[in-house]
């Protein structure tokens, strides 16, 4: 087994608690999401957001700027990786752990959907584009953390990447496409409304996803000291 | 083995290197090892003492000089038949110690009767310290 | 495979900058089975010098070769055979000694020595089930030692290792890299405050200060060449010039000698003094002297 691997499983053994806290947290806000009680689905559509934004907050945080911090680096890099190479298993244990949370509860939006045929027919449509925004914020996150290495850059970039989750929320819900997905129905009279809009949205996400990621990886392989 | 009885102390105001050499020749002195005795290898003999191969290596390098032992190439050192070159290698430190002596008395610019009378106060102490 | 060759660490040419730290073309070769010890004031370099050695931190210019390794290249290979401790290393503090035991024996399968662990952990009466965060200072050093240790590496490199931990620690610290150098291949290179403990076990000694090496020679040759003389009579200004007077009261100088020999003491005799003492110098005092002169060699060129 190469080290890489290695290091990569052991980060994944390490963040185990997080990842069964938020996903439990996660699964939770998801339950609630499904009760038939508006104000109910609301504080679950809520927990849900809190626990995804507030999981890779945690996760970037413990993975990648604690080591830094408490030099714990300095110990990784005596054994047989290059700095490249230790970015690298950061980043993608960093993004291993956060879909092992996210796909998942991902999956279960569209169980739900077929569950709770009381939901309206924009629902899934707002949560599927809501769950990549998640990535997109991970992504900001992890790669200001990589190439930074600093407590404050990553602060300030969850702090921005939560501004965009909660510009989001306000402005796509009451945005012209959305409402009229929100008041064509419920599922279980006229199926899933699916406007062209949402899907731009979700490409436009996903690009900066793509770009973002890319851009940890990039700066992960020129990466020449880890250490100071 | 002998490797155990060497002491060697940090307090000690002889070099390192002379500590070693005089507990060789002491072993050599006293039979311990006789000629042809091979001696342990440096860096067994560093690790034992606990001092750096370079300062062991320097011990054996001036005992060779002295004609205590000598080294074969790839064999190691052993002890060299004693022609009384150790007996003549003490005496000359005795020489040295006394030189010393000597120098220091005239500092003070004690007379040559006075030094000898310090002497032999010295000598006459030492055997009826140990009578 | 082992790099064939026969020096454990060269260095050419090596430049670094930092914004208040500026290293110029750096030089040092030290052939294999040797310890060296680095001393030198805070800030003077020792720890970047052993960095870059490892591949941690990387040269602006030169070449760097371990173990015939060439470093930032074959760094990966390098640390299989090669292994670091450095006061600032700091182990997870979650986790115990046996998780960390165990990710070294993963990465290493090859050198890590399991019964030569239990040995140390023994000897250094460290409890493997105990996690890292509540070790004293001394027992985290010892951690961080045991781990480098059990893979019998060729070249140990070890920045500081003796700060935090209490003399008998110490000192069941160096019996083991006697240990080590049983093996006539192996080296170590370390840096410390702790000039006894360079004394002890260097066969060589640099002296740094600035990111320069002031000298870098066999521990007897300095023992042999630095002497502390006290002369009386003669003129001072007959002193020879390398000579660097201490200290002179009444008819009395103190000369802080650099390259004695027998021939030094006719040499003074001929010039009239009279030398009433020659004292050894420690490596201590060896290395004050040097810095103080260079010191003052600089403030006479301003």
């Amino acid at each position: 087994m190469s080290i890489e691997w290695l290091l990569i499983k052991r980060d994944i053994a390490k963040l185990k608690l997080q990842m069964l806290c938020y996903g439990g947290i996660t699964l939770f806000g998801l339950i609630l999401l499904g009760y038939p009680q508006e104000q109910i689905a609301l504080l679950g559509g809520i927990v849900c957001v809190f626990s995804m934004v507030a999981f890779y907050c945690h996760l970037v945080f413990k993975n990648v700027v604690l080591e830094a911090k408490e030099n714990n680096h300095l110990f990784l890099m005596t054994l047989p990786v290059t700095a490249a190479q230790l970015s690298l298993v950061k980043i993608i244990s960093s993004l291993l752990a956060y879909l092992i949370v996210w796909l998942p509860a991902f999956a279960s939006l569209f169980v739900l959907n077929v569950i709770c045929d009381y939901w309206s027919s924009g629902t899934l449509v707002f949560q599927v584009q809501g769950f990549a925004l998640y990535l997109t914020a991970f992504a900001l996150a992890l790669s200001v953390a990589i190439v930074s290495r600093s407590e404050g850059w990553t602060i300030s970039a969850w702090v921005l990447s939560n501004l965009i989750v909660v510009v989001f929320l306000n402005i796509v819900p009451s945005s012209d496409y959305m409402q009229k997905a929100f008041s064509a129905g419920i599922v279980g009279e006229i199926g899933v409304v699916w406007p062209e809009t949402a899907n731009v949205v979700i490409a436009v996400e996903l690009i900066l996803f793509a770009i973002l990621i890319a851009i940890a990886f990039v700066a992960a392989v020129r990466q020449k000291n880890i250490t100071r | 083995m002998a490797l155990d009885t060497f002491q060697l102390s940090q307090a000690d105001s002889r070099p390192m290197y002379v500590q070693i050499m005089d507990h060789i020749k002491q072993l050599v002195i006293e039979g311990t090892w006789p000629a042809g005795h091979g001696l342990p290898s440096i860096r067994e003999l560093a690790v034992s003492v606990q001092v750096s191969v370079i300062t062991v290596k320097r011990a054996y390098q001036e005992l060779e000089g002295a004609g205590i032992i000598y080294t074969r190439q790839g064999m190691g050192s052993f002890v060299a038949e004693q022609t009384g070159a150790v007996s003549e290698f003490k005496l000359r430190e005795l020489d040295d110690t006394l030189q010393q002596a000597a120098a220091t008395a005239r500092l003070l610019k004690l007379s040559d009767s006075e030094l000898i009378e310090r002497l032999t106060a010295v000598l006459n102490n030492k055997s009826t310290g140990e009578g | 495979m082992v790099a064939d060759s026969d020096v454990l660490v060269s260095m050419r040419g090596v430049c670094k900058h930092y914004p208040l730290f500026t290293m110029d073309n750096f030089n040092l070769t030290l052939p294999r089975g040797q310890v060296l010890g680095m001393v030198g004031p805070n800030g003077a370099g020792k720890s970047t010098l052993l960095k870059m050695m490892m591949g941690l931190v990387s040269a602006d210019a030169g070449e760097i070769a371990v173990l015939g390794y060439k470093v930032p290249e074959q760094e990966v290979v390098l640390k299989h055979y090669a292994a670091y401790v450095s006061e600032d290393m700091r182990l997870f503090a979650d986790y115990s000694i046996r998780w960390h035991m165990e990710l070294v024996a993963q990465c290493f399968t090859s050198t890590w020595d399991a019964s030569y662990a239990k040995h140390i952990l023994h000897k250094f009466e460290l409890n493997p089930e105990q996690k890292i965060g509540h070790l004293s200072l001394g027992q985290r050093v010892k951690a961080t030692l045991l781990l480098a240790m059990a893979r019998r590496p060729k070249l140990l490199v070890l920045d500081e290792p003796s700060t935090g931990l209490d003399p008998v620690a110490r000192h069941e610290l160096t019996s083991e890299l006697f240990e080590l150098m049983l093996n006539e291949d192996n080296g170590v290179i370390f840096s410390s405050q702790f000039t006894q403990d360079v004394e002890r076990l260097s066969d060589n000694i640099a002296f740094i200060d600035n990111g320069e090496m002031i000298s870098c020679l066999d521990k007897e040759t300095y023992l042999d060449q630095w002497r502390r003389i006290q002369l009386t009579g003669g003129d001072r200004a007959q002193l020879p010039g390398d000579l660097y007077v201490t200290a002179s009261a009444g008819g009395r100088v103190t000369a802080i000698d650099h390259a004695f020999s027998a021939k030094r003491t006719a040499q003074l005799s001929e010039a009239g003094f009279e030398v009433v003492q020659t004292q050894p110098l420690t490596l201590e005092e060896i290395f004050i002297q040097q810095v103080l002169m260079r010191r003052q060699a600089r403030g006479v060129q301003r």
